[in-house]
């Protein structure tokens, strides 16, 4: 299995990510792919003009890896891609790419699920939303946190 | 001196690193938190919270944790994640 995870500090391009991860895939019977944008609306409806992630080098791209490592272990995938932003992003642009192949798809579905789940209330970043307000913190919420608790009581 | 490295809210309030006097034996980082948190209202204010935590040579660890002058230490705010 190959894991895939990298750290974009420009753009991201879904479609260039997914391009590449079914390139020469002959032996797989289903890729899953989730991409994650940026919103120009806030979770209370305001006005979102950018959003920033800040990030620790080191031990952001360390905590990516660790979650698709866990990924890889929990689930049969053949592989797997993770790319994140970091650094200023507008409404409309890529945020996150995950991809996960697999024999059947109902693995490659749990596997982009559990990176998504986990991604977002675990990875080493630091978000905040610029808008005609101002700027504010954006952390983890209920929802992110009961989507990640799915995880917690089932056997892969 | 050791650069402290300050991440989220915590480098909002007080820039992206600073510098300590560390002695030779170490600290720990509850005690380093501390020395930084004595220097001024503001300084006090982002670090001590519940919520502000800290890792030494980039893995996140607790406060009782004894950090030597050239380990790379860092507080910050909990991740927001992805």
């Amino acid at each position: 299995m190959a894991l895939d995870v990298r750290l974009a500090t420009q753009t991201l391009s879904a479609p260039a990510e997914l391009e590449r991860f079914l390139t020469g895939r002959t032996g797989d019977g289903a890729v899953v792919a989730f991409t994650g944008l940026a919103r120009g609306v806030g979770k209370d409806g305001s006005t979102v003009e950018s959003l920033t992630l800040d990030w620790y080098p080191g031990m952001t791209e360390r905590s990516m890896v660790d979650i698709a490592e866990a990924a890889g272990a929990r689930f049969p995938v053949s592989d797997l891609v993770v790319v994140h932003r970091c650094g200023d992003i507008v409404p409309g642009e890529t945020i996150v790419f995950v991809a996960a192949a697999a024999l059947h798809r109902r693995v490659a579905f749990e596997a982009a699920d559990y990176l998504m789940d986990r991604l977002k209330t675990e990875a080493a970043f630091w978000k905040r939303e610029t808008g005609p307000a101002g700027t504010r913190w954006i952390e983890p919420v209920d929802e992110d946190r009961a989507a990640l608790a799915r995880w917690k009581d089932q056997t892969p | 001196m050791t650069r402290i490295l300050f991440f989220g809210r915590v480098a909002e309030r007080l820039g992206a690193d600073c510098r300590l006097d560390l002695p030779e034996g170490g600290a720990t980082l509850g005690e380093i938190r501390h020395l930084l948190a004595s220097r001024d209202e503001v300084s006090a204010d982002a670090l001590l919270r519940l919520d502000v935590r800290t890792s030494l040579d980039q893995v996140v660890v607790g406060d009782e944790v004894r950090a030597r002058p050239d380990q790379e230490i860092a507080f910050f705010s909990i991740f927001s994640g992805g």
